[in-house]
């Protein structure tokens, strides 16, 4: 074990503060990461506060942070991936039973016995997990992902988890060029969605509330730009969407959505309201809709991810923060007031004394 | 001949009588569970089946997952099989780009 500077929370109502962390000396297959950049996620904000203590209570001390990008300072003898000084990242999760039928087809997303992050049962040394709000992470070399060097760092981080969100949906519903791609809600989700939509060559077509979002939408890639407030320009796109991403996390009608949907279209959700959504059946039956849900995505695809971003030259836009502005983050996280993500500069850490 | 069963039958077969929530109850109460509801299918019991799901075992409660397809036909160690061995590769084996690609489990890749 060795010592590692991060930052944690020490209970639900205490804001995260410097802390020395135990992290295991690589093992045979492990690569060790130098954390250049970590994303904040709301994730994040919701697990620091205990807030998911339904589902998953936290651990403290609890170190969040799961858009991880870094460099590789050492590597195990069985590594084959990696070596010192390879670009890396690090996303949702650090392992899984690597036997069962989904880890088998590349989907570790769903293994019944994956390892998250953070705030998980940690395998090697006990306790939990600890994210990337730290100097360094180790981690198995198959949770590891190659960075393409050709995107800012600072830019990637949140692709381990906004990206791979909003990329994989779109991939397993085939989005594809020619097609009609809806993005719901222009946040940190949204935006990666509107940026790979655009990518994959889909007509994309933004709704949002806020009217003062228009041109931004347009600057990321949107072809239009729907007011959802508005009947009439809803109405104007009834039945002709191949494909919607509702990326909202608060409470919304959905069905007003899925009624823009043409015949056997997919609306996927991947934002989470707090309260159960009401849905009109006859929407979905009327046209043999679909409407699903989708967590990040497997090892396999947040590597095409990565390469897809390395090719189109993807990154979210984000507002660079150093780590002692990160109780502020989570503030603004909670206002919507960032662009549309918040990336830490972990050179930050260097400068507070373990 | 046929007149009269049909005659007969129209009879028993709906008198539009209506079951109210306490008849429902009473019913389900004098219902007698004679085994294992999961395995009481005709084909289970009369172990002459010919019908097997996605060519799973004859003779034997025969709903399985078709990827465990060559699990169930015997033998699977000396083929090589464990239990969740994919049979085919996984779809990631046709990723787009390289690095995805490099992921795919040894046998399939060199197949590829």
């Amino acid at each position: 074990m060795y010592n590692a500077k991060a930052y944690s929370a020490g209970s639900p109502t205490s804001p995260l503060a410097p802390a020395t962390i135990s992290r295991r000396e690589p093992t045979e297959h492990d690569v060790q990461i130098e954390i250049l950049f970590c994303g904040v996620c709301h994730s994040d904000l919701h697990q620091a506060r205990n807030e998911w203590s339904g589902v998953m209570p936290t651990v403290y001390p609890c170190v969040p942070g799961h858009e991880i990008v870094g460099r590789v300072t050492r590597v195990g003898a069985a590594v084959q991936g990696f070596k010192p000084g390879d670009l890396a990242a690090v996303g949702c999760m650090v392992d899984s039973d690597r036997t069962c039928p989904e880890c088998q087809a590349g989907l570790e997303q769903f293994c019944p016995n994956l390892t998250l992050t953070y705030n998980f049962p940690d395998k090697h040394l006990g306790g939990v997990t600890y994210g990337g709000y730290s100097d360094s992470v180790v981690v198995d070399e198959r949770f590891a992902l190659h960075v393409p060097s050709n995107i800012p760092l600072a830019g990637a981080a949140p692709l381990l988890c906004a990206g791979i969100t909003t990329y994989s949906p779109m991939r397993h519903w085939g989005v594809a060029k020619g097609q009609k791609v809806g993005i719901v809600g222009l946040g940190g989700l949204g935006h990666m969605g509107v940026k790979f939509a655009h990518a994959l060559g889909a007509h994309v077509v933004v709704f949002t509330t806020s009217p003062n979002k228009k041109d931004d939408a347009i600057r990321l890639g949107a072809d239009e730009v729907v007011v959802s407030t508005s009947a009439d320009e809803m109405q104007k796109h009834t039945g002709s969407f191949h494909f919607i991403l509702d990326a909202v996390s608060a409470d919304h009608d959905i069905n007003a959505y899925i009624q823009l949907l043409r015949r056997d279209g997919n609306m996927t959700l991947v934002g989470a309201p707090e309260k159960p959504l009401s849905l009109s059946s006859f929407g979905l039956i009327m046209g043999r809709r679909s409407l699903s849900g989708s967590p990040i995505g497997g090892i396999p695809e947040t590597q095409e991810m990565l390469d897809f971003c390395g090719a189109h030259n993807i990154a979210a836009d984000v507002e660079v923060i150093p780590i002692q502005k990160v109780n502020e983050a989570y503030e603004r996280l909670l206002r919507s007031d960032v662009k549309y993500r918040f990336s830490i500069d972990m050179a930050s850490l260097k400068f507070i004394s373990s | 001949m046929i007149g009269e069963g049909a005659s007969s039958l129209s009879e028993s077969a709906s008198t539009e009588q209506e079951l109210d929530n306490q008849k429902i109850t009473d019913l389900a109460q004098s219902a007698v569970f004679v085994a294992n509801p999961k395995f009481v299918r005709m084909r289970d019991q009369n172990d002459n089946s010919q019908v097997g799901i996605a060519r799973g075992p004859l003779r034997t409660n025969n709903t399985r997952l078709h990827r465990f397809e060559a699990w169930a036909q015997g033998s699977p160690e000396q083929k090589g099989w464990t239990r969740d061995s994919p049979r085919e590769p996984p779809p990631f084996c046709a990723a787009p780009t390289q690095k995805a690609r490099d992921m795919c489990p040894a046998p399939f890749r060199l197949r590829t």
